[in-house]
């Protein structure tokens, strides 16, 4: 268990990062949440060479929290509208990517105090002669106050009413073994408008051995190249999938055809640290708006 | 100062915190006046319960509603925040309950209906949900969602429905719901 005070000043680190830290638990320990739970990393990458890792869990409240650690498995799914989710799966797992059954955490069960933080290990064991390429699975962060609210109505003679509001995050690790290939292919682009908005389908497919992990950047313009609006999302495509940008449709001052350039790209993502970026290819396409 | 402002501040210096804790940020220093640093910034996810949802008194044989826009005492909406990376992508999902029950294991249905939450990203509230926020929603099929953009942050607004029949045993009945946050694009 740890505080968030102690160890600040134990490695050797800048004055800047002391200074911070303690402005950081002042303004933590002020901070008066209610339940809630914070994960960091958002994403953990493990692999042969390095096969352990950690978590921080933190409780910002002001009061202790019940947090229990699973497994499960879970890639970003999409429907014939692109709509996006990722749907956990607790058991039945057949995908042979799974790593659901060979990565332990540790502790798996903890109360975090209030305004306390705790480190979860991570641990790898994977089965031999596991095939090149990346593994997947989703450590979940379950949260729930210990001590329970009372009963949002205290009607004695009556009917009492309490819901316990837990809270989940399920965060993606990674576990990577040999040769690691990042490749992705743009199969098919249609751009289509309707009263509102306008809506570009793009249909990939992950032709590599990881998961690609990009941007995905579409640029809406005029008949006359005047750029009209820009949309942008983080990409992590593991095998096929279809995603749906959206831009509102222009005011008629605006002269059609529009168009959209889209571009995908691996550079830029802030919430992967780069050395665990496995670099694909990028994509430039360009789609007329029927 | 205002409070909007104050959580916007403690979020940012909870997020370099975390940041430091976790050894995900890295910087090095070369002397006063020389020094030179490096850092991945990593913006933690964080899933908060902010207000129960609140059915207040409850009588045999009344159903009693509590729109996702409630904001009172005694009735309100669940309010949920998910924190995180500005327009990241997120998945929520709600495992809810069908029933409460009681310490006797009596039960009493609980309903959520198709069209009773709201994903909020741009700041408002239960009663005044920001623009572009998607309203009216089904908690079991939500639509895939982003981080706000002006504060870093989603409220999630849940209302609910109980039905006690005409025999609910008098008590105290719990159930638990459940948000999952997923990240999309990792």
């Amino acid at each position: 268990m740890k505080k968030l005070i102690p160890d600040l000043f134990k490695n050797g680190t800048t004055s800047m990062k002391s200074i911070i830290i303690i402005i950081t638990s002042v303004f933590v320990f002020i901070f008066e949440a209610s339940a809630a739970v914070m994960v960091a990393p958002t994403v953990v990458f493990l692999s042969a060479q390095k096969r352990t890792d950690r978590i921080i869990v933190q409780n910002p409240s002001d009061k202790p929290s019940e947090v229990s650690i699973r497994f499960s498995y879970g890639l970003p799914l999409t429907d014939s509208l692109g709509n996006i989710k990722v749907e956990l799966q607790d058991s039945l797992i057949t995908d042979p990517k799974s790593a659901t059954d060979w990565i332990q955490a540790f502790p798996r069960k903890v109360i975090v105090p209030a305004m306390g933080s705790q480190i979860i290990r991570l641990v790898a064991r994977p089965p031999k002669d596991l095939p090149d390429g990346e593994y997947w699975t989703r450590i979940v962060v379950s949260s729930k106050e210990t001590e329970e609210a009372a009963p949002a109505s205290e009607n004695l003679d009556g009917i009492s009413t309490q819901i316990n509001l837990i809270m989940q995050m399920a965060i993606m690790v990674k576990y990577r073994t040999g040769e690691l290939v990042s490749n992705l292919e743009l199969v098919d682009v249609k751009a289509n408008s309707s009263d509102e908005l306008i809506k570009v389908l793009l249909d990939f497919n992950n032709i590599g051995n990881v998961s690609y992990m990009g941007i995905l950047t579409g640029t809406l313009f005029d008949a006359d190249g005047k750029e009209i609006s820009k949309n942008r999302v983080n990409l992590a495509v593991y095998r096929d999938m279809r995603r749906c940008l959206d831009f509102v449709k222009p005011d008629e001052t605006y002269k059609t055809p529009y168009k959209v350039e889209l571009f995908i790209t691996p550079d830029g993502r802030i919430d992967v640290p780069p050395e665990d970026m496995i670099k694909g290819n990028k994509i430039s396409y360009s789609v007329i708006v029927e | 100062m205002k409070p909007v402002l104050i959580k916007e501040i403690i979020l940012f210096i909870i997020t370099v915190n975390m940041i430091l804790l976790s050894g995900i940020g890295s910087a090095s220093g070369q002397g006063i006046g020389t020094g030179s640093a490096s850092a991945t910034i990593v913006t933690p996810l964080s899933v908060s319960a902010d207000t129960q949802l609140k059915f207040g008194n409850v009588s045999q044989g009344v159903p009693k509603k509590v729109n996702r826009t409630a904001t009172g005492v005694d009735t309100t909406a669940a309010i949920f925040s998910v924190s995180g990376e500005d327009l990241a992508g997120i998945t929520i999902q709600f495992t809810l309950p069908q029933y409460m029950y009681n310490s006797s294991g009596d039960q009493m249905q609980i309903i959520f209906e198709n069209d009773n939450c709201t994903i909020d990203s741009l700041a408002g509230t239960p009663d005044s949900p920001g623009g572009g926020a998607w309203v009216g929603e089904n908690p079991y099929n939500l639509p895939g969602a982003n981080i706000g953009a002006t504060n870093g942050s989603t409220s999630i607004y849940l209302g609910g429905k109980v039905v006690p029949s005409m025999q609910q045993a008098a008590g105290s009945y719990s159930a638990d719901i459940v948000i999952s946050v997923a990240y999309d694009g990792t």
